[in-house]
């Protein structure tokens, strides 16, 4: 059993027993999250009605005047998908005390206790500063208005039918759209209110402790041991979220996940953790219930929102760089881990962290083997994040510069947050098709997880355990959150769907903005920063030097992401500029 | 006596390791990356962008960060406006997600195990 890790739970593949069920932390996890889907159902799906009459009401308003023309999209057509977008199940009372509890430390600059509380006094100083910018950026924006819709109405009155004066008014409703856009960001900057999240804070530790806690108890360990070392990781969680949320660092995309493995690695090699911390280094329990809700934010539907083109540069161009990195890793590379590798390739071809973090329990990878994956991901997209924005503009033609520019970032990128931030120095557009593909490719990631746990399973362990399984054996090999991970995705996708097959726009209004982001979203974020940092607490430096011997994943990492550059690049060009160019034109 | 000084020493040592990389990681955060910031153009010009534009940078999931529902909304609603005989599960598409199947099960059965 080469490459598993001693820590992770152990399989008994001989039979199934049912006790299991609660004796696990992999079923643990699919409990939990599914717990905590189940709430958030209950709470934001009895407001379906509302919602629905809401966006219909909207509809009925704007929908003749702002579908007039289908050269451009018109002010209307603006102003009604902006009425729209504004609802959320999550304005509830409800909704507003779960984002308020669960709010991460906020972002600061210069004193970290901003990160917890802001007194009256600062808060109307940063008041009056965003002021002076919003009432500036109100001014250009009205202007900017008020040329879009002279444009506009001379347009209709040539009945849309002058190609010139079509394509300037779509240009100066664009121009006003990106006014606009930053009137919002500096409204929301104006109106900032002083906080004090400690009392929260305090709560949310003792509500996590708990949570996590029943199922320590139930699985047969002590819970007042787990609590007791719980209240150190939740604290080393918190540094983590503070030093990621210096507005700097922010900004140059280092986010949790780093800073908790770090501070983790850096406190278990100098002072090391105290004994009474390791009954709460769960770092499997913590990640697979935050997996089971990642789940719900894999929505099918989203994969048809960019067209063909779009789905073949994320959906086709992956798994061939996948699965050619893979060989390439334990063929040429001579990678001695294929759990490492598998890690790698995911990490460095679906969608960086988050893949990786997926593929890792997938394969019951080491804790090591992801620090090195997420180091890797985290240098090489800061990297990327400054290089690729470079390249395209000093060598694309300017033509395609936001199409194929925004796509190529899209598709190779690893996170979506440097995506947005680098395709962002394009223009709104790149920025729109970037994030729009990178998006889909985090669907991806429960196809890619299902296909990991298959091929480990079936494949991999048995030539580690020199023989044949039969389908008894791989079930109880199976890693079982993975079910609850995909029961998650297919239910939500589901429910997706069908609230958007009863009116446009409810499924974003329901689950995006329902379930996903007021329930899934705000423990998901929390419970893998748990797990960054039980990974740090549990890894030697020694342990971590033996994995990156001759730097071969660093040589994994640099063939399958320049492999991954080049096709993505080609297969790009083709499908947007030579089979679809009239759906790249629409864009 | 003397084992135990040499514990002592040991133990201060570490506590001293750990009370400088303290030092440094705050050191890095306060001081260090604002300074790179003014001197890396680059660097500087994606911050300020990004503040412009309300973008989250270490958003590691489209669900982390409002912009990805902003793009997926602009995307959608340009294609079904523009270009309506190509949204949805057209037969593109459809062979696009089979094809990434496909490859998927070749990539299982040819795989080295």
């Amino acid at each position: 059993m080469a490459g598993k890790d001693p820590k992770k739970e152990s399989i008994s593949p001989e039979r199934w027993e049912w006790s299991r069920l609660l004796r696990t932390k992999d079923w643990w996890a699919v409990w939990l999250g599914m717990l905590l889907l189940s709430i958030g159902s209950a709470i934001y799906f009895p407001k379906a009605d509302d919602i629905r009459e809401k966006l219909e009401g909207i509809e009925a308003r704007y929908s003749e005047h702002a579908m007039r023309t289908d050269k451009f999209k018109t002010i209307s057509f603006y102003r009604m998908s902006d009425e729209k977008q504004k609802v959320k199940a999550k304005d509830s009372p409800a909704g507003r005390f779960l984002s308020k509890l669960l709010k991460k430390p906020r972002e600061w600059s210069g004193n970290p206790l901003e990160a917890f509380f802001l007194s009256e006094e600062r808060a109307a100083d940063r008041r009056q500063t965003a002021l002076v910018k919003y009432e500036r950026a109100q001014v250009v924006e009205r202007a900017s208005f008020d040329i879009a819709a002279a444009l506009e109405k001379a347009a209709e009155t040539l009945s849309f039918e002058d190609e010139d004066l079509n394509k300037r008014a779509d240009s100066a409703i664009s121009k006003w759209r990106n006014n606009h856009m930053k009137v919002l960001k500096l409204e929301k900057d104006a109106k900032i209110k002083s906080y004090n999240q400690v009392g929260y804070i305090v709560v949310l530790g003792i509500a996590f402790a708990l949570f996590f806690g029943f199922g320590i108890k139930i699985m047969g360990e002590s819970s007042l041991a787990f609590v007791k070392g719980f209240g150190f990781i939740f604290g080393v969680a918190l540094v983590a979220y503070v030093c990621a949320g210096e507005s700097v660092l922010k900004y140059y995309g280092i986010g949790y996940a780093p800073w908790a493995i770090a501070l983790g690695l850096f406190i278990n090699n100098t002072v090391g953790a105290p004994k009474w911390v390791r009954p709460a280094v769960q770092t499997e329990y913590y990640i697979k219930t935050g997996l089971v809700l990642l789940g719900a934010e894999i929505l099918f539907e989203k994969i048809l929102f960019i067209g063909a083109p779009g789905v073949f540069v994320a959906w086709v161009v992956t798994p061939i760089v996948w699965l050619t990195t893979y060989w390439f890793g334990q063929r040429v590379v001579g990678i001695a881990s294929k759990r490492l590798n598998a890690t790698i390739c995911s990490d460095m071809s679906v969608c960086g962290i988050s893949a990786a973090i997926a593929t890792a329990e997938a394969c019951r990878a080491k804790d090591e083997e992801l620090t090195i994956a997420v180091g890797l991901s985290q240098i090489f997209t800061a990297v990327m994040g400054v290089v690729l924005p470079l390249i395209i503009t000093l060598s694309f033609p300017l033509d395609k510069q936001i199409v194929l520019g925004g796509a190529w970032m899209g598709g190779t990128i690893d996170s979506t947050g440097s995506v947005t931030a680098a395709s962002a120095i394009l223009g709104e557009k790149a920025l729109y098709i970037a994030a729009t593909i990178k998006m889909i490719q985090n669907i991806l990631i429960g196809v890619i997880a299902f296909f990991v746990a298959i091929h480990f399973t079936v494949k991999v362990e048995s030539e580690e355990t020199n023989h044949r399984m039969n389908i008894r054996e791989i079930w109880n090999r199976f890693p079982k959150f993975v079910l609850g991970f995909m029961a998650s995705s297919i239910i939500f996708s589901h429910l997706y769907s069908y609230f958007n097959a009863q009116t446009g726009g409810m499924g974003y209004s329901m689950i995006d903005q329902g379930v996903v982001k007021g329930m899934a979203d705000l423990f998901r974020g929390w419970f893998f920063c748990f797990s960054f940092v039980s990974i740090g607490l549990s890894i030697n430096f020694r342990n971590l030097r033996k994995h990156f011997a001759g730097g071969k994943p660093l040589i994994l990492y640099v063939v399958g992401q320049s492999f991954n550059l080049i096709l993505t690049l080609v297969v790009a060009y083709v499908m947007f500029y030579l089979a679809f160019p009239r759906l790249t034109a629409a864009l | 006596m003397k084992k135990h000084a040499g514990k002592k020493r040991s133990g201060l040592r570490v506590w001293g390791i750990f009370l400088l990389g303290v030092a440094c990681i705050g050191a890095f955060i306060l001081f260090l990356s604002p300074w790179i910031e003014h001197r890396v153009p680059a660097l500087a010009k994606i911050a300020r962008i990004s503040k412009e534009m309300g973008i989250a940078p270490d958003a590691y999931f489209y669900a982390e960060t409002e912009i990805s529902y902003d793009s997926e909304r602009y995307v959608r609603e340009s294609l079904e406006l523009k270009a309506p005989d190509q949204t949805g599960m057209t037969l593109p598409v459809a062979a696009s997600i089979l094809l990434s199947l496909v490859i998927l099960w070749l990539g299982y059965k040819l795989l080295p195990p």
